[in-house]
């Protein structure tokens, strides 16, 4: 009796076991022989090839015919990263240099060469991707080959960064754009740096790294699942936005508008567009009155009840600087009118706090 | 945008300097990309301060603008638009081939004829089934392709084609290429609106308007009757007067930032979308305000029925006239859902057909034959383009064990009616029983290339730049059907 139950039991165990979770896994696989396709043609195979790389760029690598397939790509990722390979640290810097200026030395990030337009200042890419290959101008630091927070130092305490934002008319005339960097390019922030900086202003940011990402839309198990915005909002969505597990198809509905790209594509740069739909957004959602909310409970918190200290209180923390004579007079009637939440709504909406400047 | 630099005739000839009076004529006309057998890319010139302002076509075109009506589900061609007498003769007999048929919900049962009756309708005499009586009676204003022929047997990627030319996700609607290629006349309104069924929206949802790689601005605003556009109103607990007095000391900032950035351009298009917010608020709240109708639209209409669906629809229906005549320049108006999953809530009939389209006729047919009747009446028929699209067709067979029809991508209808379009006319055909495309065979591309030449745009030129690829609606396929063309 107790052999047939042990015998019913093990048999039970072997289909739960069966009945584990299912996992999509993949499998290494001897590679197979590649031909040369005639003219694409899947149909007309002509000579056998080997692997290779592309030998217009840098250098030239020998992978053999039967390596197998882990040591085919440890020979694409080395000759990627090998110093000598001319692209790769190039195309790396210009991306972290365009993240700090808004526009990179090569303002094409994906496309160097003739498809892409020139660099504006060949040397100082050619240096940037030099040091962070093989660095050099250590500031003091324990600093590594392929460190991007090298680049990043040396890129944020250069006195091109820390030019003024300030435009003459001799110098805009030669050069509107800002391209040769005679001084710091103003411009819009993108979608998320704003949410964050609307959370940091209104003392409600959560800075904790790391983690599982937090919704913007409502939960939803249809069939086809539905992107129902919330409404409302709690401490779980006052992270970064990097966090937000963002959905492929369907932006946030007050950032999004700021150009935040379909996340089913690669955006290398992404687009500043002006449109009144961000107006809009940013006028009148849902999470900016919140925030408004909170960012005027936070003056009254800080700089007590008295209008003057709180509308001083307000524009440094929104802008790091005192009200003008004209502004101070117009922000205390808005205030006396309408309440210090009807100020704070107009300080998160100014230009002057979505622009870095 | 990027520049981008490459030698080609243009620049040759602009660079060559003999001086010849030819050759300066020449370049003069390849700067206009007027030169014969130019096939070089048009990109069309976005200024970031003013992105959707009015560009000029290619060449003269004959729409203005544009409707787009998407039954969602996959309407049955066979009890629909297309007419056939021998699937009606051979009711119950297999389809011939069909042991090998492999299709996408499994086995075929017989051959089965169109569950409404087909009759002659309009002076063309064209015949359309008993399913939809109101737009049947419109047949005269038609004009039908009944070779249409998708590259997916699958919603999501046969929607994606149809919305976007291509089956991947990723690529712009033909919404935002338009919006890109043209702009809009009326900057209080968006360039481009999508009005989805009361009941939701289809499969891929906003991949139908997206913008993708294009700038995010020529997205489409999705927005219904009944839901309006996000974030539009005044919010709850500000009062107008707090409202005009906050915008009033938000200018005053934004004048006096602007005074010591005098050369940020930026800056000034961000103060005027502030004051464009202002009047898109009240014009899309206007545009939205069907009280303004009289009753007799309303009746036509139907926007008060008993069924709230059929209401809603209805009420979308309106809104896509009212968009329209307000020369927003391109509305797709949604009917059917997949909220509620297979055929519940759209044309997906794969068990029931019978009961459901009946459903989903009720809604349809109505409101869409008075919206285009409105057009008509209006004269804003003359110069829209409307095109009624259906993401494939459904099989002449019913399923086995089921009284329902599967999908078919080899060979359905899709119609337009409007501007530059030919009247009570059919082009193509599918074979005896409706399965496949036999004649004239059609495809999206060449559909996506009819609907741009409409507008007076190349669809091989009008193209963006981006990963590579000199991106087109079309891909590289796709011509205008010429056939269907008005003289």
């Amino acid at each position: 009796m107790k052999l047939t139950q042990r015998i019913a039991e093990l048999r039970k165990q072997l289909t739960d076991l069966g009945r584990a979770q299912m996992a999509y896994a993949g499998r290494f696989m001897t590679p197979e022989v590649t031909h040369r396709l005639n003219r694409g043609e899947a149909t007309q195979k002509k000579e056998v090839v080997a692997p290779g790389v592309l030998t217009e760029i840098g250098l030239t690598i020998s992978i053999p015919e039967n390596a197998t397939d882990a040591e085919r790509r440890a020979a694409l990722a080395k000759w990627i990263t090998d110093p000598r390979h001319p692209l790769t640290a190039r195309v790396i810097v210009n991306r972290l240099w365009q993240h700090h200026f808004g526009v990179g030395i090569v303002d094409t990030p994906s496309d160097f060469g003739r498809n892409g337009t020139k660099p504006t200042h060949p040397e100082l890419l050619d240096w940037l991707a030099s040091e962070l290959v093989n660095p050099n101008h250590k500031l003091g630091n324990d600093v590594t080959s392929w460190s991007l927070k090298h680049i990043h130092r040396l890129i944020v305490t250069s006195a091109t960064y820390r030019q003024s934002s300030a435009a003459n008319a001799a110098s805009l005339a030669k050069d509107a754009q800002s391209r040769l960097l005679w001084r710091y390019p103003p411009r819009r922030i993108e979608a998320e740096p704003i949410r964050d900086a609307i959370l940091f202003v209104s003392g409600k940011l959560d800075l904790t790294m790391g983690g599982p990402g937090f919704d913007l839309f409502e939960p939803n198990n249809n069939y086809v699942k539905v992107y129902t915005p919330k409404k409302e909002f709690g401490s779980a969505e006052f992270r970064r936005m990097i966090y937000q597990q963002k959905p492929r198809m369907q932006l946030d509905d007050t950032f999004g508008a700021f150009d935040c790209p379909d996340a089913g594509q690669i955006a290398p740069k992404r687009n500043v567009s002006t449109t009144p739909l961000q107006a809009l957004n940013l006028l009148n959602s849902n999470f900016m009155l919140q925030q408004a909310g909170y960012f005027a409970e936070r003056v009254k918190k800080d700089a007590g009840s008295e209008p003057e200290a709180q509308v001083k209180h307000a524009f440094a923390l929104a802008f790091q600087r005192s009200p003008s004579a004209k502004e101070r007079v117009a922000a205390l009637k808005l205030v006396k009118d309408h309440g210090l939440m009807a100020l704070c709504r107009a300080l998160l909406n100014a230009n002057e706090f979505v622009f870095v400047d | 945008m990027s520049a981008r630099a490459f030698l080609d005739r243009r620049a040759f000839l602009r660079d060559a300097s003999t001086g010849l009076g030819g050759i300066a004529l020449a370049a003069i006309l390849a700067e206009q990309g007027l030169l014969a057998n130019d096939r070089t890319p048009l990109r069309p010139t976005i200024k970031p301060e003013e992105p959707l302002a009015p560009r000029k076509s290619h060449f003269a075109p004959k729409a203005k603008r544009v409707l787009t009506i998407f039954c969602s589900g996959a309407v049955s061609h066979v009890d629909t638009f297309d007419y056939k007498p021998e699937l009606v003769k051979r009711d119950g007999q297999p389809l011939p081939g069909s042991e090998k048929l492999v299709t996408f919900q499994g086995e075929q049962g017989n051959l089965t004829r169109p569950l409404w009756a087909f009759k002659p309708r309009g002076e063309s005499g064209k015949m359309v089934s008993d399913l939809l009586p109101n737009l049947a009676a419109m047949a005269d204003e038609m004009c039908f392709i009944h070779s249409m022929t998708a590259k997916s047997n699958t919603h999501g990627p046969a929607e994606n084609q149809m919305s976007t030319g291509f089956t991947l996700d990723g690529f712009p609607s033909v919404g935002a290429w338009v919006s890109y290629a043209l702009g809009s006349e009326n900057r209080d309104l968006p360039a481009f609106v999508a009005i989805p069924d009361p009941r939701g929206v289809p499969q891929v949802g906003p991949n139908n308007w997206g913008s993708a790689f294009l700038p995010a601005v020529f997205q489409g605003t999705p927005f219904t009757a009944d839901k309006p556009i996000p974030n539009l109103a005044r919010p709850a607990g500000v009062s107008e007067k707090a409202d005009a007095d906050t915008r009033d000391f938000l200018k005053l900032l934004n004048d006096d930032h602007a005074k010591t950035h005098a050369s940020d351009s930026q800056l000034m298009a961000r103060i005027a979308s502030y004051e464009m917010a202002a009047k898109m608020q009240l014009r899309a709240s206007q545009v939205a305000d069907l009280t303004k109708e009289p009753k007799r639209i309303h009746d036509e209409y139907d926007t008060a029925d008993a069924n709230k669906t059929k209401a809603g629809f209805a009420r979308n229906c309106l809104l896509a006239r009212r968009l329209l005549e307000r020369d927003v320049r391109f509305v797709q108006l949604f009917n059917g859902s997949y909220a509620m999953g297979e055929g519940v809530g759209n044309w997906d009939g794969h068990k029931t057909l019978k009961p459901q389209y009946e459903k989903h006729a009720a809604i349809l047919d109505q409101p869409c034959a008075a919206l285009l009747a409105d057009l008509k009446r209006t004269g804003l028929l003359k110069d829209t383009l409307v095109v009624w699209v259906t993401e494939f067709g459904r099989m002449p067979t019913f399923q086995k064990g089921a009284s329902g029809r599967d999908h078919n991508p080899k060979g359905f209808t899709v119609w337009l009616a409007g501007a530059g379009v030919k009247r009570a006319h059919s082009y193509g055909a599918t074979d005896e029983f409706g399965y496949t495309a036999a004649e004239k065979k059609a495809t999206i591309y060449d559909l996506h290339a009819t609907i741009l030449h409409l507008l007076g745009l190349d669809h091989e030129r009008l193209s963006f730049y981006h990963n590579g690829i000199e991106r087109r609606l079309t891909d590289v396929h796709g011509h205008a059907i010429e056939d269907i063309l008005a003289e």
